[in-house]
């Protein structure tokens, strides 16, 4: 496990975290490189982890041929399984000639947030503040298109 | 400091993006977003900073079309 500090200092669900939580949080995961157009997560299925994005993009597909937005480097997604333990929303696919991700386990996730208290309420707060942003990117997206008619 | 961005494109249904970045993004400049190449048209601040993290609002369009899949 040797995710650079360096993406993880730009990286949402990190922020606020000293370099040590940081890096034994990152070490509950394992990297994996994905290649153009490779599934990675598929709609429908059991979310049991969350990934963020090291290198490369990904994009956010609820249904096929449909892509909703496209997720860079320091982007998680797949946390809304691990809050509310529901199916995938939407198959994520590598939108790049390769992506690198860091897949975190989801229990592993809570049971740092648990241990860590302090770090958890971080970690809850990084996530509530990145699914805020998405949101308002949808938004955004949203009015933009019906002001082009 | 570093830059979230939200980036969303002009014109034909494309997906935007979310990217984090380490240089603030440029009025004019070029930007790949999946297999799309955009140039931004327009930066806007979109959340007040927190910690060293900057929101932005980019709006772009495409330099290309998209080839249909």
């Amino acid at each position: 496990m040797s995710v650079k500090l360096e993406v993880l200092s730009h990286t949402d669900l990190f922020i606020g975290l000293s370099k040590e939580q940081a890096l034994n949080l990152a070490a509950c995961g394992e990297e994996e490189i994905y290649h153009q157009d490779e599934v990675i997560m598929q709609r429908g299925e059991r979310g049991e982890n969350i990934c963020i994005v090291l290198t490369g993009q990904i994009k956010v597909e609820p249904e096929e041929g449909y892509d909703l937005v496209i997720l860079g480097a320091g982007q998680g997604f797949g946390e809304m399984s691990i809050l509310d333990a529901g199916p995938r929303s939407a198959t994520i696919r590598c939108a790049t000639p390769e992506a690198k991700l860091l897949r975190i386990p989801g229990p592993a996730l809570l049971a740092f947030c648990e241990e860590h208290c302090c770090a958890g309420y971080q970690i809850m707060y990084n996530l509530a503040r990145d699914l805020t942003f998405k949101l308002r990117h949808r938004n955004l997206d949203i009015y933009s298109a019906n002001q082009e008619g | 400091m570093f830059y979230k961005v939200s980036y969303v494109i002009t014109g034909d249904r494309q997906p935007g993006a979310i990217l984090n970045q380490k240089e603030a993004p440029q009025m004019g400049a070029e930007i790949q977003i999946g297999a799309t190449r955009c140039q931004i048209m327009e930066v806007k601040n979109l959340l007040p900073p927190q910690g060293d993290f900057a929101y932005l609002h980019v709006t772009c369009q495409a330099l290309e079309p998209i080839a249909e899949e």
